[in-house]
């Protein structure tokens, strides 16, 4: 319960850092914002390694009540949470930026949704203008007979009904193409929710694995206070409270659960 | 701390943009545009079946549609640009999230050779009844739950990486289908502004050609003398090599005067500019009056006339000038003009669709802050 409230605490400062950031550096400009806590995540989770790895070693060579070995877990277990802080930044990031889209996504939606109608009429007024072209040409071809020089602008007619066939060949793929905009949308607003849900479930693991590694640190802290106890009981700092393991043990045989 | 922020900022103005885009008064361009067609269509509907019958008046008619339609255009062009405007910024505000993995190391080893250290340990101190030993087997089990439990966090933190991983692929696919299917959009858009850039300079070319074939059909192919083309206006009129009627008082000899294929008054009187339904081409008059006088087949008169000038406009709206010269052959009749100032050129009558209707087209030369062309239809006082 501790832990859960230590945490809680940890990702509340978090996001008001997030907060406080966004109004501070409007002059930040980062062409793909989620690469800064990509760096972040990776050097924290190298520096968390090279401590993880050399602790039981460094905590071997001296002896259990030496303040070097409770100031090594508490390196390493500080690294570790450097490490989720990194990892929670990264991905809320993500989650913001993801939500975002979201939203712009259902605008466009909207807006595409309401001007498939437009597309269509679009392709069917061009064909009325190709036959009224054409309309136009013939009735001057009729009255060609009695002043040829009808016949000039009887040609531009003729050019511009072939400029409205053009026209109407395009509003027509406009008119296709609209929908498959409109279907290409819709999945990729399909797509974007289950990137955000798996966004946020993964927001979720990091914050369980960091209480884990939390919860795991603070048990070998308690650990090394009773080897010091044994070795030396006057000199032994009283052991924290360590929370139960999240994971339930499997009761000893024999007894009742 | 900043990649945080720039991702809300990057968010703020993504809202934004989406918010100031729904706004935009696209619809209201299409209903404008709609509009403007709806008028072209329906300015003259009987133009092109009047065009062997209009005669003269047809130039004005043609005039009155042609602007109908360059309205039209004008506002399509304009639909189709902010149309494809509009799909461009939406593919631009459609950027790629790309969701990198972080780096899980791979702890099994070390989770593993914990277990077993621990559980070591505890078989080792597990029968030993001291009480400080037993606290000592407590803290080592529960150090091994903790390592057990962290065991099933990371397989949960895989499982949901893979998962981000994989619909973060899923977006950006749909994502470039989208991308391109906006480039598309926006580039046949601009297509289509171009196409109906050069439809609309096309139908003012046709209606240029209409008006001029109109008139072509009140002169006859007879006429001797140099052509005159008419202003702003393909020399149809008169066809190619067939020169027609001069004017000049040289060219005329009393013995062999021709007489105009139409009764001298229709271009004899005085004429005015009609308050009410008036017809002109290019500048348009306020007020005009001509007086044409005949004398032995010989013709004098003035003409006066005031016209509209664009705002700011400093010029001169006035022109006055006299004219002399015998009436020709043809139904055009053309006489040289001497304006007040001193400024030359040259003046056509052609009787207009009705009796009372005289149309009337001069040409002087061109000086700065002074009306030089006028063509409009006089009505008979």
């Amino acid at each position: 319960m501790v832990l859960d409230l230590r945490w809680r605490f940890r990702l509340g400062a978090i996001a008001a850092a997030f907060a406080m950031g966004g109004i501070l550096s409007a002059q930040d400009p980062s062409p793909n914002s989620l690469e800064v806590p990509q760096r972040r995540v990776s050097q924290r989770t190298s520096e968390w390694n090279v401590l993880a790895a050399s602790l039981e070693q460094r905590v071997a060579r001296v002896l259990p009540c030496d303040s070097q070995a409770r100031a090594a877990i508490e390196e390493v277990s500080r690294a570790s949470e450097a490490r989720t802080i990194a990892l929670t930044s990264y991905w809320t990031t993500a989650s913001i930026q993801s939500k975002t889209q979201i939203d712009a996504l259902r605008g466009f939606m909207a807006r595409e949704e309401g001007r498939a109608g437009d597309w269509a009429a679009d392709a069917s007024e061009a064909r009325v203008d190709v036959d009224f072209a054409a309309e136009q040409a013939a009735s001057l071809a009729a009255s060609a007979p009695q002043l040829p020089a009808l016949a000039n602008p009887q040609k531009d007619l003729e050019a511009i009904a072939e400029e409205y066939r053009s026209l109407e060949k395009q509003a027509q793929e406009r008119a296709t193409g609209g929908g498959r905009l409109l279907d290409d949308l819709r999945e990729l607003l399909k797509t974007s929710q289950a990137r955000q849900s798996a966004i946020d479930e993964r927001l979720k693991t990091v914050g369980a694995e960091g209480q884990r590694w939390s919860a795991y640190y603070a048990a070998r802290q308690a650990r090394a206070q009773v080897e010091c106890a044994l070795v030396n009981p006057g000199a032994a700092v009283p052991p924290t409270a360590v929370p139960p393991p999240a994971i339930p043990r499997p009761a000893p045989q024999g007894k009742k659960p | 701390m900043t990649a945080a922020p720039a991702a809300f900022v990057l968010a703020m103005s993504l809202v934004l943009a989406v918010a100031a885009f729904a706004q935009a008064p696209l619809q209201d361009g299409r209903a404008a545009q709609q509009e403007a067609y709806r008028q072209w269509h329906a300015t003259d509907p009987n133009l092109e079946r009047d065009a062997t019958s209009a005669g003269a008046t047809l130039g004005a008619r043609a005039d009155k549609v042609a602007a109908q339609a360059a309205k039209y255009f004008s506002l399509r062009k304009d639909y189709l640009e902010s149309r494809a405007a509009d799909a461009r910024r939406s593919d631009s505000l459609l950027e790629p999230e790309n969701v990198a993995p972080d780096a899980l190391p791979n702890l099994d080893r070390f989770l593993s050779v914990q277990d077993t250290i621990l559980r070591s340990s505890i078989n080792t101190v597990a029968h030993n009844p001291d009480r400080a030993i037993q606290q000592l087997r407590a803290a080592l089990e529960r150090e091994r739950a903790a390592i057990a439990a962290i065991g099933t966090a990371l397989k949960d933190s895989q499982k949901s990486q893979d998962a981000a991983v994989q619909t973060s692929r899923a977006v950006e696919e749909a994502r470039a289908k989208t991308s391109e299917d906006y480039r598309k959009l926006a580039a046949g858009l601009q297509d289509s502004e171009q196409l109906a850039d050069k439809s609309g300079a096309a139908w003012a070319a046709y209606y240029r050609a209409l008006s001029d074939a109109a008139r072509g059909a009140t002169a006859p192919v007879t006429s001797s003398g140099p052509a005159l083309p008419l202003a702003g206006r393909e020399p149809t009129a008169v066809a190619p090599g067939t020169p027609a009627v001069s004017n000049s008082a040289a060219a005329t000899a009393p013995a062999a005067r021709p007489a105009p294929p139409v009764p001298l008054v229709r271009y004899v009187g005085a004429w005015t500019y009609p308050t009410a339904g008036a017809h002109y081409h290019g500048a348009q008059p306020e007020s005009a009056d001509l007086v044409v006088r005949e004398e032995n087949g010989k013709a004098s008169g003035s003409l006066s006339a005031r016209f509209r000038l664009p705002a700011g406009s400093t010029g001169n709206p006035v022109v006055r000038f006299d004219f002399t010269g015998a009436f020709g052959s043809s139904r055009v009749q053309r006489f040289a003009i001497t304006t007040s100032s001193g400024l030359t050129g040259t003046l056509e009558l052609i009787p207009g669709p009705a009796f009372n209707l005289l149309e009337v087209n001069f040409n002087i030369d061109d000086k700065p802050g002074t009306i030089h062309q006028g063509n409009f239809l006089l009505i008979k006082q």
